[in-house]
């Protein structure tokens, strides 16, 4: 009798992995790239900028742009380029905090409705609606404005209408995964519902999740310009890409003064955008053979 | 048949979302540290106790909150939105006033934004992993990542200021009476006055901003367009109209398009409400006289019958928007009328 072959489980490391999901989505690929130097310049913002953001200089006001100030200079002499790389520090965190808070919150109330099923789905279902039938800026607008113009508000503002949209997606995934055998077996062995939720049901939903967040990413860092663009967002002084922008409407021959936080914003959303995009496609099982 | 009593049955589940949209309005804007004192009352009249007094009581804002609420309720049912303090005119009249100018600009949009963000979907999905597919892909990403304020800035920069191809903000130039206002749809009363200098100067106005607006919802609806066509393209009925020797565009536009439109017609409706929240930004831009404004307006000034108006409003055009994709829905798909 000759043993049975073992075959060898085929493992296939994490940057094999990374590296076939990079040469299938280039875009993701230069969303990565982007990201990644839109992080590099937020964290060292002091030390690769050229001046000082809050640093203003009347004589060298509204000046276009050129050696001494690569992206021109603001109507107060302040150096754009400056404020533009020490905007990332407002707005990335900014956008992150939002879609995590959100994130968490939806994913809890979610969880319980799709689990617990009942007039408790109905409750939360019910709520859930009730917010997403508001347009996120105009429901954000107005807590932000109730709440008084500053960052920390906005932040409340956006986590408050940014959480329903994870519910609904949280709910639904929760509903189809408690209904699979493996949840039944759980079930069966006697585990406790919490510990089937949080262990072995929301573990397996985690994917759409993940891509939800990820383009959300790019939305957020957009509603909160608009927010900043419209007033309600830090105070003046602090360099933000939507207030930079609503100062630049005010001169508009002086274009660099709007041109430039704009491609920022831009170029911003758009990483998070070409990563979703991959993302979703690698985590998609009808995307993905072929 | 079915298809009324599926409508009746949506419309009076659509009453509780409508109350609960006002009860959320209600409880952000009277639970919340700003005063609407300060914001509508000038410093001297602040330390004048009587003014206060009186602001607050020809407000209702001397009532307990429950109260304030049900008188809101009460009122709303007879029609009566209340009294805007900004503006001192009745909310319904101010919304009277400023919603043909948003849903003029809104429908032109999301035009554009269907014109553009279909043909895009189908060539891309036809082309699936051709070059042409991955410009438009990064098209549509593009259109989804750019800041509709910003569009709008360097739109006008180039084809207003520099250019001069297209005119600047407002609805029609400086100067120019606008024609008899039936529909408040500037385009529609100058054809039917009769003034056609007064269309194109209309048109000229709108189309800015209606591609700004319409850029985000192009770039939504290209992709699920494309993926839609893709999940079509690849079902059994394609290949045998394809081996039945059916020209490319009878199987791309009868066969596979028609098929695919569900999920489009979805996220059309989906984008129309989100227009409204991007009015917000690209009126302010354009100086469009609409909604967006207005909302923006009463949201800084702690307007709240006017806040609640529009929350209101906006709630109203989300529902009846999702009830016309779901009529949409028994049209295109003979299924859902069995069912």
């Amino acid at each position: 009798m000759t043993p049975i072959p073992v075959r060898p489980v085929i493992t296939r490391s994490a940057t094999v992995a990374a590296g076939r999901f990079l040469r299938r989505n280039p875009l993701a690929t230069v969303g990565l790239i982007l990201l990644a130097a839109w992080l590099f310049i937020s964290v060292a913002a002091p030390l690769v900028s050229p001046a000082e953001p809050r640093k203003q200089n009347i004589a060298k006001r509204m000046t276009p742009p050129s050696g001494a100030f690569p992206f021109g200079s603001d109507q107060l002499g302040r150096d754009v380029m400056t404020r533009v790389f020490y905007g990332g520090r407002t707005s990335l965190p900014g956008g992150i905090v939002v879609v995590v808070c959100a994130m968490l919150i939806g994913t809890f109330l979610g969880a319980i409705a799709g689990f617990v099923g009942g007039w408790v789905d109905e409750l939360v279902m019910r709520m859930t609606e009730v917010f997403l039938a508001f347009p996120t800026i105009i429901l954000a607008m107005t807590i932000a404005a109730a709440l008084g113009p500053s960052l920390i508000n906005a932040i409340i503002a956006m986590i408050v209408v940014w959480w329903p949209g994870f519910t609904r997606l949280v709910r639904a995934q929760v509903m189809s995964t408690k209904r699979r055998e493996y949840v039944e077996a759980a079930r069966a062995l006697g585990v406790s519902p919490a510990r089937l939720l949080w262990r072995t049901i929301l573990p397996n939903c985690i994917a759409p999740i993940i891509v939800l967040a990820t383009t959300d990413l790019g939305t957020a860092i957009l509603v909160f310009a608009g927010l900043s663009f419209l007033g309600l967002g830090p105070d003046p002084s602090v360099p933000e890409w939507g207030r930079m922008i609503a100062d630049g409407t005010q001169f508009f021959d002086q274009w660099w003064m709007s041109a430039f936080p704009g491609l920022a914003i831009f170029t911003i959303v758009l990483a998070f955008n070409f990563i979703g995009d991959g993302v979703r496609d690698a985590l998609d099982p009808r995307l993905r053979n072929e | 048949m079915q298809l009324i009593r599926f409508l009746i049955r949506r419309v009076v589940l659509s009453v509780p979302l409508l109350v609960g949209v006002t009860l959320l309005t209600f409880v952000i804007s009277h639970t919340v540290p700003s005063d609407p004192l300060v914001s509508n009352l000038g410093q001297r009249a602040m330390s004048d106790p009587k003014v206060v007094a009186a602001f607050k009581s020809e407000w209702g804002l001397d009532q307990p909150l429950p109260v304030q609420y049900l008188t809101y309720l009460r009122n709303l049912l007879s029609g009566n939105l209340g009294k805007s303090i900004r503006t001192r005119r009745p909310v319904l009249d101010d919304l009277r006033a400023f919603a043909p100018a948003t849903a003029e600009l809104a429908l032109a949009s999301i035009a554009v934004g269907m014109l553009v963000g279909m043909t895009l979907g189908v060539v891309s999905a036809v082309n699936r992993n051709k070059p042409i597919d991955h410009v438009v892909r990064f098209f549509s990403l593009t259109g989804v990542s750019l800041p509709v304020f910003w569009l709008a800035l360097i739109l006008l920069y180039v084809f207003y200021a520099k250019l001069g191809w297209v005119s600047g903000p407002g609805r029609l130039d400086a100067g120019l009476q606008g024609p008899a206002k039936i529909t408040g749809f500037m385009t529609i009363d100058a054809i039917a006055a009769g003034r056609f200098d007064l269309l194109r100067n209309a048109v000229s106005h709108l189309i800015l901003p209606a591609i700004v607006l319409g850029s985000f919802a192009s770039g939504l609806i290209s992709r699920v367009t494309r993926s839609a066509m893709l999940e079509v393209l690849g079902n059994d009925y394609i290949r045998t109209a394809r081996a039945k020797g059916l020209l490319q565009s009878a199987v791309v536009f009868k066969h596979a398009l028609r098929n695919a439109l569900i999920p489009v017609v979805t996220v059309i409706g989906l984008s129309f409400a989100n227009l409204l929240a991007g009015t917000v930004l690209t009126e302010r831009i354009f100086a469009w006289p609409g909604i967006g404004g207005y909302a923006f307006q009463a949201s800084t000034t702690l307007d709240f019958q006017a806040i609640m108006g529009v929350s209101l409003f906006v709630g109203l055009i989300f529902i009846l928007s999702n009830l016309i994709v779901d009529i949409l829905y028994f049209v295109l798909d003979p299924r859902m009328r069995v069912d």
